[in-house]
């Protein structure tokens, strides 16, 4: 394992060498990591506590990215929302992933009605703007992040599914496969040992449009007030309450803006690279 | 290759949107506003002597929302009363004497007399024209008062203690009473008893009016033309029986959105707006626009579910825990005032009580006292309704968690809230608004206070609060009613069945130069006799 940890780190020393514009990316994804783990440490202040008397302050020495609308340190605010952003991001991409890989996998190795039947279900999905299938969820389950969760998930889910299911059918017809049935594996143990190391580098890259999507949808619901609710310290919600100030006091929703901007567009970045490395070939396939 | 080369142009878009951000913090007036002095007087500005004013050929104005109703009696809402107030009259109406206080003055009553505890005459004022043309007798005002409670809930608070109309001749009726009912007058001086043509109720018995042509009144403003959510047209009538007014037409322009409602203005579509947040008033201020500031009759407050919370120790210290001058000058930038009575000052039976300090060590020790450490309440509140509504809820929700207890604060869109509040029992503590909309402390303390009473959420009961608001609304001696209403207040007060928070102020701006603007505590604006300086 921590074999394996090493040799992740040299590989991105490497790249890092032969690209140096992946510095800010990789910069600021791990700072959203140290945001997140040493949250209470790194937060000069409460990020709930706050002075009615010393609201929409701009910058200050005292407060560096200035108050908001209750009085709130505006960096302690962003500093614990990266803990809200990294958890949606991964509760989001476990669930899409283990779901969407297996209803996948089911679909293109099984075949037949099973893949007509769920192909078409991912067909219907897909047809519908992910936004739309994120209010409706909205508005049946009512409002929470563990909602929008579950939102984005619906969203991102027929993704994998015709990810995997195309991977898979391709895969399915190879000479390795055909030889360890010939061998007499079972159809699990050939999708657990063979098919799947083989088609992980697409889902992984996937993966990450995965979270920049996750981060932009939590941010966008809400801003639009169906996602966190108050006082989480949520980045998109932190931009809706301060929306209406933008007049008078502009940074506390340029701020939080910037942390949405930022961390999506990192990911975004890392993932073309991963892309580039991982996997040629899905670029055609998602095209 | 491609790849490398987005990213560099993605850097330089970092680049560029960091230094916009940069150059936004260079502007000079991002320090919070200071507060601001409200205004005490209820018509402002006044019509100085300015050299050469003159009539308005059309004035228009935005308020927060459209008409939501063409029926005067159907409506329930002060902005749809504001437009019908312009075309609709009411047998009395309020006036403000120079201190603020309302008096009440006839209208369309030329005089009347008390008969007996529950017998009143009105004499109509003769040759008053509808905009039709044909003259106001008594069987308009019994159609109207017979059709109003069929229609609308104002209506029916308002006219619930009539019993009969009865017509004497053309321009005399009486009105029997269910029992004695001091605030009578004020009550028939409330747009929601205006009165419309017998005809016209006669072909709309117990059903709103859905023909803009039959919107016919005896106001200074005939309707001319609605298109929702667009803009509503009044003209003058010219055969207005009272002065002529001094606009010749009114268009009312509804704009949601703060933001752009105040653009409108400076961009010189509207003249008036309405409902100006106090942090873009300071704005507008600095922009030379003439910005009015003064207390609503509305007072916001916290009910407390005293069915959950039955200790009065609890709720004195919610009381003691929010600190209720931070939200006023900190959230609300000074547009109000915190209560010192459940009721507005502008309102009749008022009377000044200490409100209760910002004192935690107290609040803790209460609740500790009680019992009731570590709890978890359930608080709902709207969102969009009054000023800053959400932005105090979750002061509140601050400040009561400052106690050790925990808060789940819950928003809810305006409908499905008011339906929750009336309906349901399953919360601790709601935020809500009341504007005693006929400044008479018997509508802003019985409907709440009252044992059963209709919008007592709070399931509050007290006998001696009880007995005291019935003595109040039978009696029609001013002095009488006062000393009861002044009681009942202090034990209200002491009870503590609501976070008292604060009276919220009215902010109002117009284009320089524009004068005559009446503006009354209960968020009415009469334009009629506006006027604009050369």
């Amino acid at each position: 394992m921590i074999q394996r940890l090493g040799a992740v780190g040299l590989e991105l020393v490497a790249s890092v060498r032969r690209d140096p514009l992946l510095v800010l990316p990789l910069s600021v994804i791990s700072a959203l990591l140290i945001m997140a783990l040493f949250a209470s440490y790194i937060a000069p202040h409460s990020y709930e506590r706050g002075d009615l008397l010393a609201r929409l302050q701009p910058p200050s020495r005292e407060h560096p990215f200035g108050t908001d609308h209750l009085g709130r340190d505006v960096l302690s605010r962003i500093v614990y929302g990266s803990r809200v952003t990294l958890m949606v991001i991964l509760t989001v991409m476990t669930f899409s992933i283990v779901l969407g890989t297996a209803i996948g996998l089911a679909a293109g190795y099984v075949g037949g009605t099973l893949d007509v039947v769920l192909s078409r279900v991912v067909d219907v999905v897909m047809s519908i703007p992910a936004v739309l299938i994120a209010l409706a969820v909205v508005a049946v389950l009512g409002q929470g992040l563990d909602r929008v969760v579950v939102a984005i998930v619906l969203a991102e889910l027929p993704l994998y599914v015709r990810l995997v299911r195309s991977l898979v059918i391709v895969e399915k017809e190879k000479l390795y496969v055909e030889a360890s049935k010939a061998l007499g594996a079972e159809g699990l143990r050939i999708v657990r040992v063979h098919i799947l190391p083989n088609i992980a580098g697409p889902i992984v890259v996937q993966a990450t449009f995965t979270a920049a999507t996750a981060v932009l949808f939590e941010a966008a619901l809400s801003f639009l007030g169906l996602g966190a609710e108050p006082p989480t310290p949520s980045w998109g919600l932190m931009l809706y309450e301060s929306k209406q100030y933008f007049r008078i006091a502009p940074h506390v929703a340029v701020f939080p803006g910037l942390a949405i901007f930022l961390t999506v567009f990192s990911i975004n970045a890392l993932g073309e690279k991963l892309r580039d490395r991982l996997d040629p070939r899905a670029r055609a396939l998602l095209k | 290759m491609g790849a490398s080369r987005t990213f560099i142009a993605a850097v330089f878009l970092l680049l560029v949107i960091l230094l916009a951000g940069a150059f936004l913090f260079l502007r000079p007036d991002v320090a919070p506003v200071p507060t601001a002095p409200a205004q005490t007087p209820v018509q402002t500005p006044a019509p100085t002597p300015t050299p050469a004013l003159q009539e308005i050929e059309v004035l228009r104005i935005s308020q927060r929302a459209d008409l939501s109703t063409i029926d005067v009696q159907a409506a329930a809402d002060s902005p749809t009363l504001n437009v019908f107030s312009h075309v609709y009259e009411t047998l009395f109406i309020m006036r403000f004497d120079a201190a603020g206080r309302p008096v009440i003055e006839n209208l369309l009553v030329e005089s009347y007399r008390q008969i007996n505890a529950t017998l009143w005459e009105f004499r109509l004022k003769s040759g008053i024209k509808f905009h039709n043309g044909k003259l106001l007798t008594s069987a308009d005002v019994k159609a109207s008062f017979e059709r109003g409670p069929r229609v609308g809930g104002m209506p029916r608070i308002l006219l619930g203690p009539v019993s009969k109309v009865e017509i004497v001749d053309d321009l005399t009726f009486r009105l029997h009473l269910r029992s004695p009912f001091g605030p009578l007058l004020a009550h028939l001086a409330h747009p929601s008893t205006a009165i419309i043509p017998a005809e016209v109720a006669a072909r709309y018995p117990d059903k709103p009016i859905d023909d803009v042509s039959l919107i016919i009144g005896t106001g200074p403003y005939r309707f001319v033309e609605f298109r929702k959510l667009e803009v509503t047209v009044l003209e003058r009538f010219e055969e207005y029986h009272g002065k002529k007014p001094t606009v010749k037409r009114i268009e009312w322009r509804p704009v949601a959105d703060d933001d752009t409602r105040i653009s409108y203005l400076e961009a010189g579509n509207v003249e008036i707006v309405t409902h100006v947040p106090p942090h873009l008033a300071k704005i507008l201020r600095d922009k030379k626009f003439q910005v009015v500031q003064m207390p609503s009759a509305r007072v916001i407050y916290i009910g407390i579910n005293t069915e959950r919370i039955p200790d009065v120790r609890v709720r004195q210290a919610l009381n003691l825990a929010v600190n209720k001058e931070a939200i006023v000058r900190g959230i609300l930038e000074g547009a109000g005032t915190i209560m010192t009575a459940p009721i507005a000052p502008s309102v009749f039976g008022y009377v000044r009580l200490d409100p209760y300090p910002y004192d935690v060590e107290r609040a803790r020790r209460l609740i500790r006292e009680a019992g009731f450490e570590g709890r978890e309440l359930v608080m709902i509140a709207p969102q969009g309704r009054y000023l800053k509504d959400r932005e105090i809820a979750e002061a509140v929700k601050m400040y009561i968690e400052a106690l050790g207890l925990k808060v789940r604060l819950e928003f809810m869109e305006w409908a499905a809230y008011v339906s929750r509040v009336t309906t349901q029992k399953d919360f601790d503590l709601y935020l809500v608004g009341w504007s005693t909309a006929t400044l008479d402390a018997d509508y802003g303390l019985y409907s709440l206070f009252r044992t059963g009473a209709s919008f007592n959420r709070m399931h509050y009961s007290n006998p001696v609060v009880d007995d005291l608001l019935d003595r109040a609304r039978q009696s029609a001696d001013p002095a009488v009613r006062a000393s009861l209403y002044e009681r009942a207040q202090v034990q209200i007060w002491n009870d503590a069945p609501w976070i008292f928070l604060h009276v919220e102020d009215i902010i109002v701006a117009m284009k320089p130069g524009i004068v005559g603007v009446e503006i009354h505590p209960i968020e009415r604006w009469i334009l009629t006799y506006a006027m604009i300086s050369k």
